[in-house]
């Protein structure tokens, strides 16, 4: 966890020092005493004291617990898998809309979770689109993605 | 009471509609608190998109349905398969299983839904009478007031909800700058949108709810689902307790309830008010009612062996905490738990604003959730005892079958509520930071209290120093705020303060 501990401490400090410099160029006052970029201002400052307390306790702290994401681990690996398959899944969706996008994830989704039944794998993914369909569609009145270039 | 008005929020529930959104809430709630994996904030926000669809409150008290039905649901897994459907009902296992491993399932779930129902309705009484009194006096405060009690709603959030003070911290502060983009309301400058018209608006909640609490969620169960398959132990991840065949009876006998009433009534009042103090939850209450349950018994090395008390303590303890936690949410606008800050966000998406207002100008809304909570409740009792024997099969559901649903549900809920592709970049990017925010102790919760709560925050923070031509020294001129400020330091300071307290009790310093 120290390595990690440092590495949140790192984006922590860097995200309050950018939201600091921008915060100062929002320059609008209601008033003398405070602008619109005080508040974030503030807040920033806050932040950037967290990461360094954090960086502070990280390295002078005995008792730091062990990480909770093994990179190197098999599980590690099937998140990585799935976020890319999400990442894909989301620009499948912007162009081949909901619908198609589904019929061809589910299945992949199954597979990749260890479902091997084939008929089965069909069966849950007809019965997803239908009640997908029934209860967005037809029920609720509302729309799903369409495909982009309909 | 104002009686026109309760008979008009009453005429507005009491339709077809009405009762059947809550229903709907309550059985959706049931069947994925059950579900080991589905918390009930996953729950809510993955039927989050619906509330917009839904016309009029009922999509808030679907919501409510879920809120309720979902913790409730949570104990059928506990009980049946010794593993809890949500954190709330792990003390629940600790005589449930016993129970229903010694041939008694029906019982033990008959105890557990007359517990829940006597827990939740008990808190909307609470809920009815405080949450009103509590607006009229929250009148009297002012712009500063309000902001102390924004800091401390945050301060008691992240020092509960994360193992790390620092990192629960910075999850709230990350969510108070979050608040921060878009258009500021008081000069009208455009804050962090980087030049795009979509982050004028402010990040949209639902897909951020959407991806922090079910998309980052449906990572870590695939996490958990590699490793237990690599454990070769997928097959038997659960012990399913079936009654050995015996017709099980559901309904609680006169014995049991005799045996239950002070333990109800006890655990009931320690649930809301935990409920009612911000940041807590019902994962604490179980366990506070659980213990207390067994302090006050007489036989207390009966806990543990599937003893009914064992069960009503929990159970009563968690669901009370639904009301006791709408108290601040509804009269000061200040959400007692995750839970409550998605509750928050549906009201305002309906337009109305939680805070003594809502108890003089829009009276009549106040009412109907009111209502919603006792119909939700009951609700939750009629289909416990008459459809529990069918509900049971959901827990049986395999994680790897669950998954892409929660997926699906993710992306279509998402586009339906605004039909934009941003949303969707935001519900995953959210997702994944979700995900690796979780595994690190960064709290999420914070992060969505400080998010909801930081516009109030800022505009009464800055109201104050205007007011005040910028002497922020007449602080110490409003006692409340003081004291809701001292306490929100001495709640960040708790955890050191405990260690110091933990030295001196072991010597440490006399040896020295």
């Amino acid at each position: 966890m120290k390595i990690a501990n440092y590495i949140i401490s790192g984006i922590m400090g860097a995200a309050g020092v950018a939201f600091l410099m921008l915060s100062r160029t929002y320059t609008a006052a209601m008033d003398s005493t405070s602008t619109a970029g005080t508040w974030p201002g503030i807040l920033s400052w806050i932040l950037i004291g967290l990461a360094v307390l954090l960086a502070l306790t990280n390295t002078f702290s005995k008792n730091i617990p062990p990480s909770a994401v093994n990179i190197h681990s098999a599980e590690f690996r099937a998140v990585l898998i799935m976020i890319g398959a999400v990442l894909i899944y989301m620009l499948s969706y912007r162009f081949l809309g909901c619908l198609i996008t589904n019929a061809v994830f589910i299945p992949f989704f199954l597979y990749f979770l260890g479902e091997r039944n084939k008929k089965l794998i069909v069966i849950y993914d007809i019965c997803v689109l239908a009640a997908i369909y029934l209860v967005f569609e037809v029920v609720l009145s509302s729309k799903l993605a369409p495909l982009s270039f309909l | 009471m104002n009686v026109s008005v309760f008979l008009e929020a009453a005429r507005e529930i009491f339709t077809l509609y009405g009762i059947a959104w809550v229903g709907i809430g309550v059985l959706a709630g049931i069947l994925l608190g059950a579900m080991p994996g589905i918390s009930t904030n996953m729950a809510i926000s993955l039927l989050f998109s619906l509330c917009y669809t839904i016309d009029g409150t009922a999509g808030v008290s679907m919501l409510l349905g879920i809120y309720c039905g979902g913790i409730y649901g949570g104990s059928i897994s506990a009980i049946l398969l010794n593993t809890p459907g949500t954190p709330a009902n792990a003390a629940t296992m600790l005589d449930g299983y016993p129970m229903a491993k010694r041939g008694e399932p029906g019982r033990a779930l008959g105890i557990s839904t007359m517990s829940s129902g006597f827990g939740g309705l008990f808190s909307a009484v609470c809920l009815m009478l405080f949450s009103t009194l509590l607006a009229r006096i929250s009148l009297k405060f002012t712009s500063l007031e309000y902001c102390a009690f924004a800091v401390f709603g945050i301060s008691i959030i992240s020092s509960i909800a994360s193992k790390s003070v620092i990192k629960g911290l910075m999850g709230g502060v990350i969510g108070l700058l979050a608040s921060c983009i878009g258009v500021d309301s008081l000069t009208g400058t455009l804050r962090y949108t980087f030049g795009t018209t979509y982050l004028m608006g402010g990040l949209p909640l639902i897909p951020l709810l959407i991806g922090l609490f079910a998309l980052s969620q449906a990572l870590v169960s695939v996490e958990e689902l590699v490793k237990n398959s690599s454990n070769e132990n997928e097959g038997a991840e659960y012990n399913f307790v079936k009654g050995g065949g015996k017709k099980q009876r559901f309904l609680p006998t006169r014995k049991d309830i005799k045996a239950c009433i002070p333990t109800l009534l006890r655990s009931s009042i320690i649930g809301t008010v935990i409920g009612a103090v911000p940041g807590t939850g019902g994962d604490i209450s179980s366990f506070v009612c659980y213990n207390e349950a067994k302090r006050w018994s007489k036989d207390k090395e009966k806990f543990g062996t599937g003893c009914p008390e064992g069960i009503a303590a929990p159970e009563a303890g968690n669901n009370s905490v639904s009301g006791g936690a709408m108290i601040p949410m509804l009269s000061l606008g200040i959400p007692g738990d995750s839970c409550t800050a998605m509750l928050l966000g549906a009201l305002m998406i309906k337009g109305i604003s939680p805070g003594p207002t809502l108890f003089t100008s829009d009276l009549v809304y106040a009412y109907e959730i009111f209502i919603s909570m006792f119909i939700a409740n009951g609700l939750m009792i009629v289909f416990g005892f008459l459809l529990l024997r069918y509900v049971i099969r959901i827990v049986m559901i395999k994680s790897k079958h669950l998954i892409p649903i929660i997926v699906v549900l993710c992306f279509v809920g998402t586009y339906s509520f605004n039909r934009n592709y941003g949303d969707l970049v935001v519900m995953v990017a959210a997702g994944i930071i979700g995900y690796f925010a979780s595994k690190h102790h960064i709290s999420l919760s914070a992060f969505v209290i400080g998010y909801i709560l930081g516009t109030m925050a800022e505009s009464n923070f800055r109201r104050f120093i205007y007011i005040e031509e910028g002497n922020i020294l007449a602080v110490f001129h409003r006692p409340i705020a003081v004291a809701l400020f001292a306490i929100a330091l001495v709640t960040l300071l708790s955890p050191m303060l405990k260690r110091v307290f933990f030295w001196i009790r072991e010597g440490r310093f006399s040896r020295r």
